[in-house]
């Protein structure tokens, strides 16, 4: 056998790259000893987190909610920070524009109450949805960012690419727009993680006439356009080096 | 919205995971609710050090998994595992009162009670709360490789108490 410990457990966690997973799984399905502890291990897991299902659905108790919301926050250290700075810039925008709101890049971190605002507005529980404190694109958006070329577009589906880029933390991101409901349309980027899409900055804009889609940036929110050139290392990816990343599944070496 | 309340709304929502991590460390509700408390509370007080764009999770999590750390430095309990009787008496789950999950969920904090601390963090924040190794790693300040053999010995630990004797490293030899 081929298969160390060590690779068959990331594999039972899921953390194996996707092409090394199917070559793992093939070997695991050809060997009754390898399948049976396999299936034992996510049983194991499975079990774990059975547990603690009754944890996680309780209601949070009254002492830890206000512990939440009515612990001070020294003064002194009142967010001296550029992305602070940004996002109160964010929400001073949003209050003073009718008809436009910003979703800060940093507010992607939380589910609930930007899950409440996102479906609220602009009804995108197709598109994206909140998990584990992330916001991940799913549907047609996941399926766009995953297999859709920027240079290869034709029809406008729901969502369309803008630039696809490294970024500086080493992950390939790429920049978007959908095609919003009656309230608008959403540009953002999304970053792979873990296989799946993650949101990294997202800005609603008004619906365009038509509903059509301009070409790459000229459309891009200023909130979205300034996350990207925080983001990005080096270049945007010419159609060559993103056909190539596509191909490899987005895989970062 | 002010952007301290924007963050508080951050710890809000991850108050549930947080609640059961501390719970999975813990073995005892009203020691993990007081961590998350306290983890909330130092949380605020240094809320400038939050970085930035990253996981709000991952930051309370480390937060609360050193303060369980110095917690237990203090109760002189170190690293050890902890005495598997007292943690079973000990265990009383508010709120959970379906009896069959209520036996599942206590004896699943027995098992983990039995583990080193170190294997407990990361069976609790890999196996339970499903943070990839990397993210784990982070949390924990240690290398990966780290987390992975931690993970390991942890697995074999739990499988043979869960699964029984078998030994789940023959299936590899």
């Amino acid at each position: 056998m081929t298969v160390t410990p060590e690779t068959l457990m990331a594999f039972v966690d899921g953390e194996l790259p996707a092409d090394e997973a199917r070559r793992v799984a093939a070997e695991v399905a050809s060997d009754p000893k390898l399948t049976a502890y396999v299936e034992q291990q996510k049983q194991l897991s499975a079990r774990l987190q059975s547990a603690f299902v009754p944890v996680i659905e309780q209601q949070i108790p009254e002492r830890l909610e206000r512990a939440v919301w009515d612990t001070p926050v020294p003064a002194e250290k009142n967010f001296a920070t550029p992305w602070m700075a940004r996002l109160s810039g964010i929400w001073r925008e949003q209050t003073s524009r009718a008809g436009r709101t910003w979703i800060p890049a940093g507010a992607m971190a939380t589910g609930i109450a930007l899950g409440v605002v996102l479906a609220g507005t602009f009804g995108i529980g197709t598109l994206m949805r909140s998990d584990g404190g992330a916001l991940i694109a799913q549907g047609e958006l996941a399926r766009t960012l995953t297999v859709a070329l920027a240079s290869e577009q034709s029809a406008p589906g729901a969502a369309r690419i803008g630039v696809s880029f490294w970024s500086k933390d080493g992950s390939f991101c790429r920049s978007f727009t959908t095609q919003g409901g009656t309230g608008g349309s959403l540009a953002g980027i999304a970053c792979r993680e873990n296989g799946s899409w993650r949101i990294a900055a997202l800005a609603a804009t008004e619906a365009k006439a038509g509903g059509g889609f301009e070409t790459a940036g000229a459309d891009m929110p200023p909130v979205v356009r300034g996350a990207l050139n925080d983001m990005i290392a080096g270049d945007p990816l010419d159609a060559d080096q993103e056909r190539a990343a596509r191909n490899q599944g987005w895989r970062t070496q | 919205m002010k952007a301290e309340d924007q963050l508080r709304g951050q710890m809000m929502a991850v108050l549930p995971r947080l609640r059961r991590f501390a719970l999975a460390l813990t073995g005892r509700s009203a020691d993990a609710d007081d961590l998350v408390q306290d983890t909330v509370e130092r949380a605020l007080r240094s809320l400038s050090q939050f970085v930035p764009d990253t996981r709000m999770d991952s930051w309370m999590f480390r937060i609360a998994q050193n303060l369980w750390i110095d917690k237990m430095r203090a109760n002189k309990v170190r690293s050890g595992t902890v005495n598997d009787m007292e943690a079973a008496e000990n265990v009383a789950v508010d709120g959970v009162r379906a009896t069959e999950a209520h036996m599942l969920l206590k004896s699943t904090l027995c098992a983990l009670a039995e583990l080193p601390a170190e294997q407990r963090e990361v069976v609790a924040l890999v196996l339970i709360d499903g943070i990839s190794y990397r993210e784990a790693a982070a949390i924990l300040d240690v290398p990966i490789g780290t987390v992975t053999s931690r993970l390991a010995r942890a697995r074999e630990a739990l499988s043979t108490r869960v699964f029984g004797a078998g030994n789940p490293e023959d299936a590899l030899s």
